[in-house]
């Protein structure tokens, strides 16, 4: 395994001492097969413990490790360091007030999530004792890719609405919404779309796509927003009925 | 310092820490559950999950043939009662997560699709493609947030189980983005944190697996149970121990020695196309025998052997197996369509932990524990794939309704001692911010690793694992001198990995003095020295507790109901 | 529900940032700043549009004056301008319908109308409009 030197500069923000984030500059043995997350780990072990990131299981699914990175929102975890050429910049993830060094403040994103009532709603619960609801795998395939989400927040980084109006529900939790929307056990979409329709809705998204091109699990927000545009439009219009019981 | 009141405190917020969650506020209207956890619940552990959950609903299955495999795969070292509670309400749970919205594969007629796993005879395991435990915790997460009486304190790291009349009354827990302590106060405490799979180097396990229940439970005098049973999954990558799941050879992948053989048809697990269908005990301790023959590949973070897909063809592996794929191409520039996969064992789960019964209870009054870091015990020696999901729910569920029950007839108790003990932590905290010291964090934890890994991997032997022992209660006197450099409240993460550090180091001692002692072969514990199963000498539970001047090892009785000890042969 | 939001605790934060490139140095934000300047131009667009109506009503001599307007060097590259606009946003627009497929709630059947079609509908009418009074404008010219 080939050992290389890589510069990383690192955005520090220690709250009790920093006046506003800085620049910090490290230079990290990398080994041939590391990701960026390595080289921050390396960097809190061996160099600096007061660097302060955010990560778990390493493998792109937990959702934890999400900062920019050359100024493109990735997960670091699967962003391997013989990729990049020069310095690498490691920032943490845009649209996020920053709590110190590359942790942002995810609790209004935690809460955008659940304002989309992220859950089965039914009239009628069935009994567990008979057994599942009948899917059949195009029904499942429905929504299945919108269940890929895993919060990690780049499509929040990445978002230019988000920018300009930080109130904006936004792609994670609008596809998270049409996922259950979409669900052939779920009868809950006109709750849904009081929160889908409304100001910070749907209708903010003005379509730049950047959602869908930094999702690292391939999902599709920004066709998830547009579509529920189109259902809230058709359903608004009477070509669509409503699926609810309230 | 003011206390923060609910009726039920839990600790974790993963797949056993949200069952349990949700069962408590829905078997009682009244309470209210804080849900203490170190990260946000959705980032739990339970994410990685990959292959499935077992739970027989199918007609060639039954509830004893599930038991019976269990059983059988625990080297008959589980309660035989717990083993029946579970493979009960098995189905149940599951049927309960596919209401609740989770997107479990399925069949053409729309039932949901079972797979085959390791040590389980037919057709059991429910799956979500590759990425179960991902779908579990996110539809259990999803599903919390309906339940207002369920409060999250999100990114709090609890230090200490706080005592009050010899009933566990709630946990010191720090906000870790404020830094400051609280006293979290209710009428029961439930641990759902986990297992501990990072005191060792090489493992499947996130970064949060530090054994923080088992030490929390451990240090309020609960017995830690069974704790040399670490399983080595027989599929990671090298290097970064990433899992394969186990499901890759549930649907017919084959693993192959440098030579091109399906060698695990030598060993004889099983017959025809089930030979890759062994336990995982097994399946590793074969590997590395083929190792010492001289037929595993030599790579640059040791010898692997091959998981071949290439057979199952593009499109099944799309369709079950799409995150290893993923996986394969990311993090070993492999595409399993086209080329073998490099995997060799990898510690990935402990069978042992927090001692309780089937109910999720443990011996200290009010104190709960579900998952990963409990023994109830239904994995024994070693656990089968695919039970460790259901296990979460099951007993998650168990341990949220006894802990309702327990918690509805029991009052809040005077704050003076709790209070008392959470100040202390308080003041404990306070010193270890920016506590000069000699030793480095780092460093400590490496040398841990490296004494679990020579002490305590797929093949033992006395030697190794005394000078382990030893170095572990050398490393525990050397933490007391470990110096911290950030002195900062707000978001100190060096403040966090010291303590989840003390925590290993409690955790490391309990599998290693186990292991040390138990003079037999069983499940995942081999010994060289003693290779057979003992069952005269060896058949009871290990029960490590905690003593001022150090852990004190006793044994208890393995309950049997219906099942014969067997010898284990696939 | 959260216990930061029941009982926030906040410490101090740095505010956040724009994404890196925003809103001019990276091409994917400029084409969407780019698209949300059409609404702009095509405003623009409506308003000279409504004064040509409001000519037509008045009676030829007041229309006939509005073509001249329209006739002259600026308007005419104004239009141009608004032309395009509109068209970057239907292509836009075109491009964002690729991927809605159809309305849909669930397993309840879909509408038989195609439905992409039905958003760009009036907006192709627009476009429409416009060619043929750059037409005409174009007739008057020549």
């Amino acid at each position: 395994m080939q050992l290389r030197k890589v510069k990383f500069e690192v955005l520090r923000f220690r709250p009790e001492q920093d006046e506003k984030p800085v620049f910090e500059s490290y230079d990290v043995e990398c080994m041939e097969d590391w990701v960026v997350l390595d080289a921050l780990n390396a960097i809190k072990d061996d160099i600096d413990p007061t660097l302060s990131h955010r990560w778990s299981c390493r493998m792109g699914v937990c959702g934890s490790c999400g900062m920019l990175v050359n100024g493109r929102p990735v997960l670091t975890c699967a962003a391997f360091v013989r990729n990049y050429s020069g310095t690498i910049r490691v920032e943490p993830l845009s649209n996020f007030p920053i709590v110190r060094d590359l942790v942002v403040e995810l609790d209004g994103f935690v809460e955008k999530i659940k304002s989309v009532k992220p859950w089965i709603i039914r009239k009628l619960e069935k009994d567990v004792a008979e057994g599942e609801y009948r899917q059949s795998p195009e029904q499942l395939e429905e929504f299945k890719q919108f269940s890929m989400c895993i919060n990690c927040a780049l499509c929040y980084a990445a978002c230019p609405v988000l920018a300009n109006e930080p109130e904006f529900v936004g792609p994670a939790a609008i596809a998270l919404g049409h996922r259950y929307n979409l669900d052939s056990r779920d009868e809950g979409n006109a709750e849904r779309f009081a929160v889908l329709d409304s100001h910070d809705g749907v209708y903010a998204c003005s379509y730049a796509n950047e959602c869908s091109q930094v999702c690292p699990k391939h999902v599709d927000p920004a066709m998830a927003i547009q579509q529920a545009k189109l259902t809230d439009f058709l359903q608004w219009s009477h070509l669509l009925p409503k699926r609810s019981f309230t | 310092m003011d206390a923060i009141r609910h009726d039920i405190i839990l600790v974790g917020g993963g797949g056993a820490g949200l069952r349990a969650a949700i069962a408590a506020v829905e078997a009682n209207p009244k309470l209210s559950v804080a849900c203490v956890s170190k990260l946000y619940p959705m980032r739990s552990h339970t994410v990685s999950a990959e292959g499935g959950a077992a739970g027989a609903v199918r007609e060639d299955d039954s509830l004893d043939l599930h038991a019976y495999d269990t059983l059988k795969g625990s080297d008959y070292l589980a309660d035989q009662d717990a083993v029946e509670y579970f493979v009960e309400h098995a189905p149940k749970e599951l049927t309960q997560l596919e209401h609740w919205g989770c997107p479990w594969s399925r069949e053409k007629d729309g039932r949901v699709a079972v797979r085959f796993f390791g040590g389980m005879t037919v057709k059991r395991t429910w799956y979500a493609t590759d990425k179960t435990g991902f779908h579990m915790l996110h539809t259990l997460f999803q599903t919390s947030m309906k339940y207002d009486r369920i409060v999250r304190y999100d990114e709090y790291f609890a230090t200490k189980i706080l005592v009050d009349n010899g009933r566990a009354v709630g946990v010191a827990a720090f906000d870790i983005r404020t830094g400051k302590m609280h006293a979290v106060l209710g009428r029961a405490v439930i641990l759902c944190t986990g297992g501990a799979g990072r005191i060792f180097p090489f493992t499947t396990n996130a970064a949060v697996k530090t054994g923080d229940g088992m030490a929390l439970a451990y240090r309020a005098g609960v017995g830690l149970k069974d704790m040399e049973f670490v399983q080595y999954h027989p599929t990671g990558l090298p290097g970064t121990g990433i899992l394969m799941t186990e499901a890759s050879r549930g649907e017919g992948g084959y693993l192959k020695n440098n030579k091109g053989e399906r060698f695990l048809i030598e060993y004889d697990y099983g017959v025809g196309n089930k030979a890759e269908l062994g336990p995982r005990d097994m399946v590793s301790r074969a590997e590395i025998r083929e190792f010492q023959a001289g037929r595993g590949f030599k790579g640059p973070y040791g010898e692997y052997v091959h998981l071949e897909l290439m057979h199952l063809g593009e499109e099944k592996i799309d369709k079950r197996l799409p995150f290893v794929r993923e996986l394969a191409k990311n993090y070993v520039g492999v595409d399993p369509v086209w080329s073998p996969i490099p995997v060799r064992p990898v510690v990935h789960y402990m069978m042992g932990g927090v001692d309780t019964d089937k109910h999720g209870a443990t011996d200290l009054p009010g104190l709960y524990a579900a998952g990963e870091c409990a023994c109830v015990s239904i994995n024994g020696a070693n656990r089968l794939g695919s039970n460790s999901l259901t296990e979460c729910l099951v007993f998650g569920a168990r341990a949220g309704q006894a802990a309702a029950e327990f918690a509805a007839g029991s009052s809040a108790g005077a704050e003076n001692a709790p209070l008392e003990q959470a100040r202390s932590e308080e003041a404990r905290l306070d010193r270890l911010r920016g506590k000069h010291g000699g030793e480095k964090i780092a460093q400590i934890r490496r040398e841990l690793n490296h004494a679990t890994e020579s002490g305590c991997g797929v093949f033992r032997e006395e030697d190794s694992m005394s000078a382990a022992l030893e170095t572990v209660t050398q490393l525990k006197g050397r933490f007391a001198d470990v110096g911290l450099s950030d002195k900062s409240a707000i978001f100190n993460t060096e403040v966090v990995q010291a303590l989840e550090l003390g925590h290993m180091l409690d955790v490391a001692e309990a599998v290693v003095l186990s292991a040390v002692h138990r003079k037999e072969s069983r499940g995942a514990h081999t010994r060289t020295d003693y290779p057979t199963r003992d069952d005269a000498q060896w058949w009871k539970h290990s029960l490590v507790k905690f003593a001022p001047d150090g852990p004190r090892l006793s044994y208890k009785p393995v309950v049997k109901t219906r099942w014969e000890l067997e010898e284990r042969k696939y | 529900m959260s216990a930061h939001a029941a009982v926030p605790q906040k410490t101090r934060t740095a505010p956040a940032r724009a994404p890196a490139g925003f809103p001019f140095s990276f091409y994917r934000y400029r084409n969407y700043v780019a698209f949300a300047a059409t609404s702009v131009f095509m405003a623009i667009g409506c308003v000279g549009l409504l004064e040509g109506l409001h000519a037509l009503g008045k009676g030829p001599e007041a229309w006939n004056a509005w073509l001249a307007e329209m006739a002259r060097p600026g308007a005419l590259a104004l239009s141009l301008v608004v032309l395009a606009f509109t068209l970057y946003f239907v292509f836009r627009f075109g491009w964002v319908g690729r991927k809605i497929g159809a309305g849909r709630v669930g397993p309840v059947p879909r509408p038989p109308l195609p439905l992409p079609v039905l958003g760009v509908a009036p907006l192709g009418g627009f476009v429409t409009l416009w060619l043929i009074l750059l037409a005409i404008l174009g007739g008057v010219l020549l």
